[in-house]
């Protein structure tokens, strides 16, 4: 099996920089098929800017993004809008509909992309909603819910259709140890269940050795080190260890 | 053809640089034109091969047409009203008061009705549109909306471009409507002009491409100005002073480009209905 086959996106030589602050220098990273990855690094280095590049919100200034084997870059408006419906794609500020309540929120995807019945789509959101833990809450706005509460409305909306990929921005951040444990959970269930292909943005390094098959490390602008949990775990890299067990450099106040 | 050159534009930086130093204004000018056109051109692609929204189309057609019409029903009102005191004071002068009642038809229906109802559009719905268009941007909810393929130009542009298009006819009819009826009132009650000859020049002058003629002004407001302000919401960056900026601008832009663009029309609709 060649290798490209394998993995779903294939990001090349990817360059992107916002006026003078170069965001993307040179990086490459593949994201192989049926696995979970997940994406660390400091905050502020990209991480959220390389996800939406994946999904074509973000437009590098140079380089490729290839989802299995297509050019996102060189698609037309409406190519890429025909690609994004292999995605699903949890915000890292969960970016709900603040015009419509959590109920109108979670069924969007199945009204736009389904040609379910109402009373189809009230259960398959309310199901959603259950197992990201929110009960009572559909008729509620977004703007009466609590951080945490939002992200796991955004998760279940990512999750609606079942897409082949999901991009999630930090799904655990703000939640208590316990909801992060049962989302952890859901989002590993939701991998086995389907074979689907997930990208995860984490700070969570304990959930990150748990759940992830490959860890890619964003530094500078680039992937520093790509790898399984294990030979993260054991490398000699003083800026990989630094970031996993949590020490600020030296020359680093805050 | 003006894609070319605007992807000419934004990808060349040292002829953008040079540019630059030659009049940033001039550049930007050309850029803003440009990336407005080429937003039009994708508007009307996906118009025709994008999913129709027609709930969406239905809510912004009660937002911006039906919820406008009682302002668009006192301004008219009181445009006519005001019209007709005025050219009565003219006309006295030659004894023509008779003429008042033609006068502001023609008046009101060529000109006053479509312009002020497109005035009054830009400040009511174009304002609430690039506000509405610009925070959904900030907020990451247009990219959210993309994410789940739903692209925000077919999804949120069209049904507002379309919606505005088709009311603006209506809210021009109601204008004019109420602005006769407010020219009439002053006429016959406050100013005593006898009702025979007033009503017999109106019937005489008043040709139905009058009103034709604003009718067509108002569809063509509708489109510019509905796109201006989606346009102008969907570049929104910087938060919510940019989103404060993006409905200023809006508003500025609707009502110059409906002034400018009306003297245009005016010359073109004359020479087809000479
Ligand atoms: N639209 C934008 N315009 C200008 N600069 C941007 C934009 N988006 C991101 N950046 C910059 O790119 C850099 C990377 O941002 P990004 O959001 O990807 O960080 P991150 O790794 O996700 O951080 P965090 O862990 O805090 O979420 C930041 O320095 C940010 O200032
Ligand atoms: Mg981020």
């Amino acid at each position: 099996m060649n290798p490209s086959s394998s993995a779903v996106i294939q990001m090349k030589d990817l360059r992107k920089s916002f006026g003078t602050q170069k965001v993307m220098d040179g990086l490459d990273l593949e994201i192989p098929r049926g696995k979970i990855t997940v994406i660390i690094g400091r905050s502020g280095e990209g991480k959220s800017v390389l996800l939406k590049t994946m999904i074509g919100l973000i437009f590098p200034d140079s380089g490729k993004v290839l989802i299995e084997g297509t050019d996102m870059l060189e698609l037309s408006g409406q190519g890429q809008n025909e690609m994004r419906k292999k995605f699903g794609m949890l915000f890292q500020n969960a970016a709900l509909f603040d015009s419509m309540n959590v109920f109108d929120n979670v069924a969007f995807p199945l009204r736009q992309h389904s040609h379910l019945e109402e009373d189809e789509i009230e259960v398959k959101v309310l199901d959603k909603l259950a197992k990201v833990g929110l009960k009572n809450v559909g008729h509620k706005m977004p703007s009466e819910l609590s951080g945490g509460m939002r992200k796991r409305v955004g998760l279940a909306r990512a999750l609606m259709l079942d897409p082949e990929i999901i991009l999630y921005d930090e799904p655990t951040t703000g939640l208590d140890p316990i909801l992060t444990d049962s989302i952890d959970n859901l989002i590993l269930e939701t991998q086995k269940s389907f074979g689907l292909t997930s990208v995860i943005v984490s700070h969570d390094i304990r959930s990150t050795i748990k759940m992830a098959d490959k860890i890619a490390m964003l530094y500078e602008g680039r992937i520093l080190s790509e790898g399984s949990p294990e030979s993260f775990r054991e490398s000699k890299d003083p800026r990989i260890q630094n970031f996993l067990q949590g020490k600020a450099d030296k020359d680093f106040i805050g | 053809m003006i894609e070319a050159i605007q992807n000419f534009l934004f990808r060349n930086s040292r002829l953008q640089a040079t540019l630059t130093s030659v009049g940033k204004p001039f550049t930007g000018a050309i850029k803003g034109v440009g990336s407005f056109v080429f937003f039009t051109l994708e508007t009307v692609q996906w118009f025709f091969r994008g999913k129709f929204h027609v709930r969406v189309l239905f809510r912004e057609m009660v937002k911006i047409g039906v919820n406008s019409t009682f302002i668009i029903a006192l301004v008219g009102l009181f445009s006519g009203m005001v019209f007709a005191l005025q050219t009565a004071s003219g006309f006295r002068l030659i004894n023509a008061e008779s003429l008042v009642g033609s006068t502001v038809g023609v008046a009101l229906a060529r000109e006053l009705a479509p312009v002020f109802t497109a005035l009054m559009i830009v400040a009511r719905a174009g304002s609430s549109i690039a506000a509405e268009i610009g925070t959904m941007t900030v907020t990451e909810q247009v990219d959210a909306l993309k994410s789940m393929a739903v692209h925000p130009i077919n999804y949120l542009v069209v049904p507002r471009v379309l919606a505005t298009t088709l009311m603006m006819p209506l809210l021009v009819g109601i204008f004019n409507g109420l602005g006769l009826f407010g020219a009439y009132i002053v006429s016959i009650y406050l100013l005593e002009i006898p009702e025979g000859p007033y009503m017999m020049h109106y019937h005489k002058v008043m040709e139905p491409q009058d009103f034709f003629q604003g009718l067509i002004k108002g569809v063509v407001f509708g489109v510019i100005v509905s796109l201006i302000a989606c346009y102008k919401g969907y570049h929104t960056n910087n938060g919510a002073e940019g989103v404060g900026r993006s409905t200023t601008q809006a508003v500025v832009a609707g009502s110059v480009t409906v002034l400018v663009l009306n003297y245009f029309l005016t010359t073109w609709l004359l020479q087809l209905f000479p």
